[in-house]
């Protein structure tokens, strides 16, 4: 998805690109390393920020990402629904940093000790 | 007979990869560690399936201006599993989100930043990946 065509998507195109910029990242993070993975980042950053211009009904669309199959997309989407569900997001987090599957595991714990004031 | 060769071969190509991956395997099992035993295994002869970690970044650190005595100091190294070695290495090469690196990879936030900050990032890696005890 480029950035100059956000606007013009619907929230589900919204939030099913972002799901497939994570899967990508999951891929990159194995296969393709880290320039890859920088582009990915953007990408989804971009997406984010276009479901933060539409306001809080466009942002609530990301929790249903949360049970999605893929860990790089229930960990992308609870870090960046974090402040507007908090409870759920949290939940998401702490499966997943008790999975042990790096380096997955480690940015959710990242973004919990953040919230605790732990790091 | 061929099909009961080519299984033979099969198998014994299998127990080639378990042979060559088995000390990474098993080191990836490794549940967290004190610093201090870390720090003192490093002290060691080197182990398959271990690598010698730099808790401040090597390269980073040079860049910083730190002395060689101080990046080498066994005070700075760790013994710890390969793969999460590698996996820790490319956590620091990727953009974050959030607080404390707000898009910037933790290489790039810690550019800027003095040896305290670096090995504090250092310690918390070590903690996220499993390796050091919280």
């Amino acid at each position: 998805m480029k950035r100059t065509i956000l606007t013009d998507k619907t929230v589900d195109e919204l939030i099913n690109g972002f799901a497939e910029i994570c899967v990508a990242q999951d891929h990159a993070i194995w296969f393709e390393g880290n320039t890859k993975y920088k582009s990915l980042f953007k990408q989804m950053m971009a997406i984010d920020a276009e479901l933060k211009r539409r306001g809080l009904d466009a942002r609530q669309a990301m929790t249903r990402l949360f049970t999605h199959p893929n860990i790089q997309v229930r960990l992308k989407a609870a870090i960046n629904a974090f402040d507007i569900a908090p409870e759920s997001a949290r939940t998401v987090l702490e499966d997943i940093r008790r999975s042990k599957h790096y380096p997955q595991a480690a940015d959710a714990g990242l973004r919990l000790d953040v919230e605790d004031g732990k790091f | 007979m061929a099909r009961a060769l080519n299984e033979i071969q099969t198998l014994i190509k299998i127990y080639e990869w378990l042979r060559d991956y088995e000390p990474l395997i098993r080191a990836a099992m490794d549940g967290p560690k004190s610093l201090k035993d870390l720090q003192q295994a490093a002290l060691g002869p080197s182990v398959p399936g271990y690598h010698d970690h730099h808790i401040v970044e090597q390269k980073a650190a040079e860049n910083g201006g730190a002395s060689q005595a101080e990046i080498n100091d066994p005070n700075n190294i760790v013994r710890i599993p390969e793969l999460k070695h590698r996996l820790i290495n490319g956590w620091y090469g990727r953009p974050n989100e959030g607080e404390p690196f707000n898009g910037m990879s933790p290489r790039d936030y810690l550019r800027d930043k003095g040896w305290a900050e670096r090995r504090r990032v250092g310690l918390e890696a070590l903690k996220l990946f499993g390796v050091l005890e919280p």
